[in-house]
């Protein structure tokens, strides 16, 4: 007997035409650690919440679902707990021990028992520390875990996640996934993640279940996951991590794959010693001679918030040429939001100068809308309107080009939605559209991959390479996606400590690191030279 | 213990407040809010709370008691008291309490209490005319009458017209910018805050 | 830090309690002046000497609107009017010092034995307060982001300042459902709620508040049988036992001397090390 059964599970929302879960049969065995993926709309949030019932959304469910040998419904209120996405908005109380105790409050616990339970919640994940903050004094990741400990204080047999990570940056991300892995290991939790990011969590997978559509379309170990899903040909396979993509593109047999970067390394080494050592060596793409005239020169630009406070850029020394995509990357508190402001006008350096179109033909115009915009993280800080178009009537002057804009952005058939009623992706799509509507030359992005699922990442990733080539736009963004940057930017920054400390095409970029490079250039190096991709490793393996 | 009552007006005063807002604390314990609509009022008293800060630039603008009042059209006389009682007992946990805690907290809670009687269940029409002009007249008379009688009280000891009407006549300026004041905010943002929390209410599924 | 914070909050909410209202409903030019003193002391022990100063001479302003309100327009006489004003000082500094002794954390803490719902209502409306203050700072920077400056005119400000509030709103109410949600999924509403607080009740609590209620006890004793009585008219007459006089000040001295008493522990100590 499993400890988890669904039979037969489906289930459609009130006014859907199709079903959002289709006929699930799933048994998962108590102290399994499940990674759910799927693309965005694949039914994974509506799964999980049918496994916790006091988060079941209204509509029709049918089949059986148990849990440890009893229905679901009847299970106590603390045997299944539930993580949010949002780390902020899922914190109820406004003190770090307040919130550990609101669950055990909610059972009915006395005063002794909760005191027992939040100490050792706060000693087993390391918050001792800030046991006596504001929970608004935390970070991000502080604040998600901080929900763990909050819900695993409540002793759940059954953990579930959704998405946990896809506001995290990717450091805090590992943490949590860490704590997460060491609550499976040494507490016997099942638990059960649904992940976009595929890299760091799938090594921690006993095993991975994929939806499509409302079905489940392959369940198996992540070292057998690969090749499930390349038989039933899902598109999901280019989601996977470097790895496991780089062993079924050499191999045919159905073997296990490789999941962790040194896992990949190790199989390249042996792939390659068979071949008696022999490297191909990819040509780097020849250079254009002069770069042009810059669009915007950042020249020794200081900043700082306050007069007492530190320095947030130091010196930065930053161009940006026409009709191209700069990735800036950096770790957390570099000050890559702080460069996008300054670089939009919002914030005054304190010494240094930002220069405008120094050869470029078009005078930006900073601040005053027009030449240089600016697409905040979150795209819901723009919607003042009720409906979508509106909302994009309102920003705009002149109706051809709101149509175009409109069009290229697919947003045609959300206009009658209310901005705050669509999903995630598709309000990035209608910020962009209000943000493209004030006709920019320069277009700056804040982390605008954030919480994208793969599918949407290329589309996305299209559209930019649309407005450079065709409108003449240049794009510079900040972003932790390293992989996201190797595949599609023109030109890749690292930012440090307030400078620049690194720069050049992708290539010669992440070829010059070793640690902060995308996961085939780590596989692959000293063993391939100059890949930086998949694509890379496997063009070098075969020349 | 008549004599005992005409000569502490303000303990009697003050007890009566006191008992009042313990009797509105315990019908809403009673009552059992369920989950979302404990936070849809949480919601809309950080709402009046730090509705301030979006007009920094013009400090006399406060829209706490627009979107007070906001609260008892489209939530009910219940909904509204609630969410003024608490609205002025958090920002002065935010400004620091003081003795016009009680006062404020029970001038907010019946100018919202009325609002709901008014327009709830579309007694009065949503015009923002009409709203402004019963938030203006609620503010200056309601609210700007249970202030300032008890800094009358809290200044005197005593209720009597003599020493009564040179704390009314100097409250009149402050209540009067206090109600043009929210009487403009529901004006112009009136009718959309209205909207987006008659929105608001239908998704969070509450009647 | 405070004295305050080694003691339960329920002794220092009864304190104030106590101390504020003996010292407007009483009112009494003994118990007024000792009040007045005792918050005086704990004020410029807690908050300093500059802060103090500063709410003094607002005070003052304050103490004089009161001593003309009641000898020009009530019948009051000047004695009258004295005690009100020093009345009103005493609690006002009473209440700053409550202020900073009671933050909202204990306020809730103790009244959530006694109305659970609403002091969650409350201590969620305290978390997002400042979330929203930030959030409406990344708004406004996100509009201007796109352009959208704030003009110079009436008219522009407030076109900003609601253009701003409306985003808030919308977002605030959204993001809303998920903490309904993941109060349900903690299982809030299922069941009886009992209430945590991490202080304990020591034996030191039960020490001082027993000073607390003996002293208070006292004096509401002494009044109500009349020997602790004053008149201003026709005839000004006063009556202030001994015993009743001692109680007070020592209920009022109490905190700044339990403030004073941690000083001098830590300096020895510090001295020592």
């Amino acid at each position: 007997m499993a400890y988890l059964e669904l039979a037969d599970l489906s289930f459609s929302y009130p006014d859907a035409r199709a079903p959002a879960l289709a006929g699930l049969d799933l048994r998962i065995d108590a102290g399994e650690f499940i990674v759910l993926c799927g693309a965005s709309g694949s039914g994974k949030t509506t799964l999980l919440r049918q496994l916790k019932p006091a988060l079941a959304p209204a509509g029709k469910r049918s089949g059986q679902l148990s849990l440890g040998g009893r229905p679901l419904d009847e299970s106590p209120a603390d045997e299944v707990g539930f993580i949010l996405q949002d780390p902020e908005s899922q914190i109820v109380t406004d003190q770090v021990w307040r919130e550990l105790a609101f669950g055990l409050e909610n059972l009915g616990l006395p005063t002794r028992e909760i005191r027992l339970r939040t100490s050792e919640m706060a000693s087993f994940f390391g918050i001792g520390e800030w046991f006596e903050r504001p929970v608004d004094a935390l970070s991000g990741g502080q604040k998600q875990l901080l929900n763990l400990a909050a819900i695993m204080a409540m002793r759940p047999a059954l953990l579930l996640a959704d998405e946990p990570t896809s506001q995290l940056d990717p450091i805090a991300a590992a943490d949590f996934l860490g704590a997460l892995r060491r609550t499976c290991d040494e507490t016997g939790t099942t638990i059960i993640i649904s992940e976009q990011r595929l890299e760091e969590v799938l090594p921690l997978a006993s095993r991975v279940l994929v939806l499509e559509g409302g079905r489940l379309i392959a369940d198996a170990p992540p070292a057998h996951i690969g090749a499930e899903l390349l038989r039933t040909g899902s598109p999901l396979f280019a989601a996977l991590p470097a790895p496991i993509r780089l062993f079924h593109a050499l191999e045919k047999e159905t073997a296990s794959a490789p999941i962790t970067v040194r896992e990949g390394r190790g199989y390249l080494q042996k792939k390659l010693a068979a071949r008696s050592g022999v490297l191909g060596v990819s040509a780097p793409a020849a250079e254009a001679d002069t770069p042009p005239a810059p669009l915007l020169t950042l020249h020794e630009v200081y900043f700082r918030y306050e007069r007492s406070a530190l320095d947030v850029l130091r010196g930065m020394d930053l161009e940006v040429r026409p009709n191209e995509l700069c990735a800036i990357m950096g770790g957390n508190a570099a000050g890559k939001t702080t460069l996008l402001g300054v670089v939009a006008g919002l914030l005054k350096p304190w010494r240094g100068r930002v220069r405008q179109g120094a050869g470029g033909a078009v005078a930006l115009r900073q601040g005053a809308g027009g030449a240089v915009a600016l697409l905040p993280q979150d795209p819901r800080l723009l919607f003042t309107r009720s409906t979508v178009r509106e909302e994009l009537e309102a920003n705009s002057r002149d109706a051809q080009q709101l149509e175009d804009v409109i069009a290229q952005c697919e947003i045609t058939e959300l206009l009658d939605r209310h901005p705050f009623d669509v999903s995630g992706g598709e309000a990035q799509r209608i910020a962009l559209a209000d943000v493209l509507l004030t006709r920019p030359r320069l277009l700056l992005l804040d982390e605008p991959t954030k919480g994208m699922d793969a599918a949407f990442k290329q589309r996305f990733a299209a559209l930019l390479r649309e407005l450079i080539d065709q409108q003449g736009l240049s794009v510079l963004m900040v972003s932790h996606d390293i992989e996201f940057c190797a595949r599609h930017a023109d030109r890749c920054c690292l930012l440090f400590e307030g400078q620049i400390t690194a720069e050049g095409t992708p290539r010669e970029f992440f070829t010059n690191l070793d640690y902060y490079t995308t996961a085939a250039r780590r596989i692959s190096r000293g063993l391939v030279p100059d890949a930086i991709t998949v694509d890379d490793i496997l063009a070098g393996v075969s020349a | 213990m008549i004599f005992f009552l005409k000569h502490h007006y303000y303990l009697v005063s003050m007890v009566l407040a006191g008992v009042a807002l313990l009797l509105f604390a315990l019908d809403f314990e009673r009552r059992r809010p369920n989950t979302r609509e404990l936070v849809l009022i949480a919601v809309l008293v950080a709402l009046a709370v730090a509705s301030r800060a979006a007009f920094f630039m013009l400090p006399q603008v406060k829209p706490m008691m627009a979107i007070v009042i906001i609260a008892g059209v489209v939530l009910g006389a219940r909904a509204g008291l609630t969410v003024g009682a608490l609205s002025g007992l958090v920002s002065n946990f935010i400004f620091g309490q003081g003795p016009w805690t009680p006062w404020q907290m029970l001038g907010f809670a019946l100018v919202g209490c009325l609002a709901g009687l008014l327009f709830a269940a579309h007694r009065l029409p949503r015009n923002r005319w009409l709203m402004a002009l019963v938030g203006a007249v609620a503010t200056f008379v309601i609210y700007g009458l249970i202030v300032d009688t008890s800094s009358v009280l809290l200044f005197t000891q005593d209720l009597s017209w003599r020493s009564a009407w040179p704390v009314y006549v100097a409250g009149v300026p402050f209540n009067a910018i206090h109600a043009a004041t929210t009487a403009l905010f529901l004006a112009l943002f009136g009718p959309m805050l209205a909207s987006a929390l008659t929105r608001v209410k239908k998704k969070y599924g509450l009647r | 830090m405070s004295a305050a914070e080694d003691l339960h909050p329920a002794t220092v909410l009864v304190f104030f309690a106590l101390v504020i209202s003996l010292t407007v409903f009483i009112l009494h030019p003994v118990v007024v002046s000792c009040s007045f003193v005792g918050a005086l002391l704990f004020s410029a022990l807690l908050r300093g000497l500059r802060a103090t100063g500063k709410l003094l001479a607002g005070l003052l302003v304050l103490a004089a609107f009161a001593v003309a309100l009641n000898v020009l327009f009530a019948a009051g006489t000047l004695r009258y009017g004295l005690v009100l004003a020093v009345m009103l000082a005493a609690a006002l500094l009473w209440f700053s010092c409550y202020n900073v002794v009671v933050t909202p954390d204990t306020f809730l803490a103790t009244v959530g034995r006694i109305v659970p719902s609403l002091a969650l209502t409350i201590s969620l409306a305290l978390r997002f307060v400042p979330r929203y203050l930030r959030q409406l700072k990344r708004i406004a920077a996100a509009q201007r982001g796109l352009g959208k400056e704030a003009g110079r005119g009436l008219r522009a400000r407030l076109e900003q300042g609601f253009a701003t509030l409306a985003i808030l709103t919308n977002w605030a109410f959204e993001s809303a459902l998920d903490t309904a949600d993941s109060m349900r999924a903690r299982g809030y509403g299922t069941g009886g709620r009992s209430a945590y607080a991490p202080w304990r009740f020591t034996r030191r609590d039960g020490l001082v508040l027993a000073i607390i209620l003996a002293c208070a006890a006292l004096v509401v004793l002494s009044s109500a049988t009349g020997a602790l009585s004053v008149r201003f008219l026709p005839s000004f007459q006063m009556s202030a036992p001994i015993a009743a006089t001692v109680a007070f000040a020592l209920l009022c001295l109490l905190p700044a001397l339990l403030e004073l008493r941690k000083e001098l522990v830590w300096r020895t100590l510090s001295s020592r090390i």
